[in-house]
């Protein structure tokens, strides 16, 4: 790794020079099959269709003649209906036993097939596996990208990769607040997250994004931020300042980035992630579940990390072990310009890959860099500093001055502030004594409510103020603190925004023994398996034998994963809490009359201390 | 996902840890339920009777024996105790939650004061006495961000 002693560009230089002085390095996962590529050709193999509410959906225009100036033709359609692109057809039974066949051989052509590893099946416990078991299920019913659509488009992609091996970005530049962002948007011919990497979904094209902050200092431009989008993380949280090696990687000028398996996630740091995808549920649900969550962690004393019930945990893999893409690399960029003249960019606002209809839009394909599915603007493209939680900061030549001004501000409003006190005191003073010399005069009556009410309207008056004034001290206090921490200690903490960070999970956490594997691969079958016999074998007694049959299970699942003692007292706080239930079912006029009982003699223990006090 | 149980426990018993009162009573309560055990079980064995009884006398007595190492354990503040008196637990609230629900005759004294054992080692800072959990400073390691544990 080598760092450049004159770290930016010159200021003068044109978009795709400034786009290339800081392109990053981005290295995939063994087994990936998609990677960025130029917008023209996959519109050249796909075809444009329109959803249309109740009716079958119609094709616009059919593969081989869709270009961007096809793409863009304005076209009326009624409310409620959707364009959307098809990079992969309809595909009948043999053709897709033909996909399916083709992608293992093609697998073995490139050498580049994915293993999960042992573990993978074990790292989510009893509980999860049968949430995922349902998710999965749960596709059946949903709309979903067909079985066999990943293993075409693996192909078609492969094909097109054939006839021009070339690695696109779309890389835009945009200035806001002093800041310049040099954007890479990275476009993907499909995610095969779930078909391929044993993730969460599947979706035709994908958009992914990272995005490089500079800052202007004696006419050059100078690196400050980086920002990847990532799962779960939102604001600050996504970005890391350029000093921060414990997480950035930088080569020379260009940030690494390890992509996610599939997914297409962008992470500082090699590793497999826990994403956790949450369970769409009505927003009454969601508050009964946090508020049992908070009763089990806090007045239980169970559990250390505050965890909803409602998330399905899957595993990203990001092991940068596959294929690397830029500076340096074996394989370098193409840059392709991008902003809100280019046409595919600004005025198609459909989908860029098959429309699922899953009502959950895990399925459906993305739409383009500027919009959202829905066809609203999307946030990281119209608000790029907001987006990494950078509207609120300066740029650092101009912190200082943001900080001095805001100190003169201040301490004029403190002046202000002092004057007005002042007078408003005199104000209240003379009123003060206006009021009390109206004592014992029953006449002026009227006149000392009137004088009260004003009285009280100039106290609370004069209060705002000195509270007004406390607080500026105490931020005037905290912004001349800033000052002088970065006089004497530059820039600070490299760290100090971030709330949450993804961190790749432990290798202690994550490896499994192939005991625990086993378990895991076979036990939700078993327990099915279990039930079915229960209900055939010993039909009278089958509640029983399916409570003690599941306790067996979840008791039996946690020695494999070393996870006993956590376990059973779990299991026995559940049990404990159903046998409270069921005494108080039984002896509920006993527990009554023991409850009233203790209530008086506490208050009767307590009054009679207040008595001998 | 379920993190691995923690490998960085301190050495059991803990030199530093303060026996809670609720632990006091609960280790006095497993002596009690295994002297009584014990004593009911002799009685069965030593007055005879088919084989099913003088089993059912065994494994009263055997049932006693545990019950007051258990005891025994938990007043020292073992971890094994904790465990074991947990595992117990389970397997007494079932037994008897089945009885309530399915059979005949539940033992409502035995399910009330089994509960209210579970409830007393419960609390974190009992399973931290124990040696359980790793002390509350430690469990800020679990979280995922790495500046909360600096």
């Amino acid at each position: 790794m080598s760092f450049s002693s004159t770290p930016g560009i010159q200021s003068t230089a044109s978009d795709v020079e400034i786009l290339r002085a800081f392109e990053p390095i981005v290295r995939y996962t063994q087994g990936e099959k998609f990677f960025p590529m130029d917008v023209e050709r996959y519109l050249l193999a796909s075809s444009l269709w329109l959803y249309v509410p109740d009716s079958l959906d119609e094709e616009v225009v059919p593969e081989g003649a869709l270009t961007i100036e096809g793409l863009v033709e304005r076209r009326e359609a009624p409310f409620g209906s959707l364009f959307y692109l098809r990079f992969v057809g309809q595909l009948d039974l043999q053709e897709s036993a033909k996909a399916l066949a083709g992608q293992r051989e093609l697998a073995k052509r490139q050498q580049s097939e994915f293993h999960a590893g042992v573990g993978r099946l074990a790292r989510g416990g009893l509980l999860p596996r049968l949430i995922d078991g349902l998710f999965s299920l749960s596709l059946l019913l949903r709309g979903n990208v067909p079985g066999a659509t990943a293993a075409a488009a693996a192909l078609k992609y492969a094909e097109l990769r054939e006839q021009d091996e070339k690695y696109v970005y779309q890389g835009r530049v945009t200035r806001q607040s002093g800041w310049t962002i040099c954007q890479y948007w990275f476009f993907f011919a499909y995610n095969p997250w779930r078909s391929g990497f044993h993730g969460v979904n599947d979706h035709e094209s994908d958009w992914e994004m990272i995005s490089v902050y500079l800052f202007e200092e004696a006419g050059r431009l100078v690196p400050e931020w980086v920002a990847y989008a990532s799962h779960d993380f939102h604001g600050a949280d996504l970005r890391r300042r350029w000093d921060d090696h414990y997480d950035l990687e930088l080569e020379g000028q260009h940030p690494v980035v390890y992509a996610g398996a599939g997914s297409h996630a962008s992470y500082f740091r090699a590793g497999e992630y826990q994403a956790e995808v949450p369970i769409p549920a009505p927003q009454r649900i969601k508050k009964l579940a946090e508020a049992l969550g908070g009763f089990w962690r806090t007045r239980l004393g169970q559990g250390d990390e505050k965890k909803s019930p409602l998330r399905i945990p899957f595993i990203d893999f990001a092991r940068g072990d596959g294929l690397a893409i830029g500076p340096g690399q074996p394989n370098e960029w193409t840059p392709n310009l991008v902003d809100e003249t280019t046409s595919w960019a600004s005025k198609y606002r459909g989908l860029w890959g098959l429309y699922a209809q899953d009502p959950i839009s895990g399925e459906n394909a993305p739409a383009g860099p500027m919009y959202e599915r829905d066809g609203s603007p999307r946030p990281s493209w119209f608000n790029p500093l907001g987006f990494a939680g950078l509207d609120q900061v300066p740029p650092p030549p101009r912190e200082v001055a943001v900080l001095d001004g805001e100190c003169a501000r201040l301490e004029t409003r403190r002046g202000e502030l002092d004057r007005l006190i002042t007078e408003e005191t005199s104000t209240l003073q003379e009123l003060g004594v206006r009021l009390q010399s109206m004592h014992g005069s029953p006449h002026l009556a009227t006149e000392a409510a009137r004088l009260e009410a004003q009285t009280a309207e100039q106290a609370t008056k004069l209060g705002g103020l000195r509270r007004e004034r406390s607080e500026n001290e105490a931020v005037l206090e905290g912004l001349k603190r800033q000052i002088e921490r970065r006089r004497l200690h530059g820039p600070g903490d490299a760290r100090a925004h971030i709330r949450n960070a993804a961190e790749p999970v432990a290798a202690s956490k994550m490896r499994f023994d192939r005991a625990a594997e086993l378990w895991a691969a076979v036990s939700m079958s078993l327990l099915l398996i279990g039930l079915a016999v229960l209900i055939l074998v010993a039909p009278g007694e089958v509640w029983a034998a399916i409570i003690v049959l599941l306790i067996a299970f979840v008791v039996g699942e946690s020695v494999l994963r070393g996870t006993f003692v956590r376990t059973v007292n779990r299991v026995a706080v559940i049990l404990a809490l159903v046998a409270v239930v069921v005494l108080f079912v039984q002896y509920w006029e006993l527990t009554l009359v023991a409850l009233l009982a203790a209530l008086a003699a506490f208050l009767l223990i307590q009054r009679l201390r207040e008595l001998r006090a | 996902m379920e993190p691995h149980e923690d490998q960085s426990h301190p050495p059991d018993p803990r030199p530093d840890a303060k026996r809670p009162v609720a632990v006091t009573l609960v280790g006095l309560l497993m002596f009690a339920v295994g002297a009584y055990n014990v004593v009911d079980g002799v009685v069965v064995l030593v007055n005879g009777g088919d084989n099913s009884s003088l089993a059912g006398g065994a494994v009263e007595i055997v049932f006693g024996i545990l019950a007051i190492g258990i005891g025994n354990g938990a007043l020292r503040m073992r971890r094994w105790a904790w465990a074991a008196f947990m595992t117990l637990a389970v397997v007494g609230l079932t037994h008897q939650l089945l009885r309530n629900f399915f059979y005949d005759h539940p033992n409502y004294l035995s399910l009330a004061l089994t509960s209210l054992a579970v409830f007393a080692l419960t609390p974190l800072d009992v399973q931290i006495a124990f040696g359980v959990r790793p002390p509350r400073n430690v469990l800020l390691e679990h979280t995922r961000n790495p500046i909360d544990s600096l």
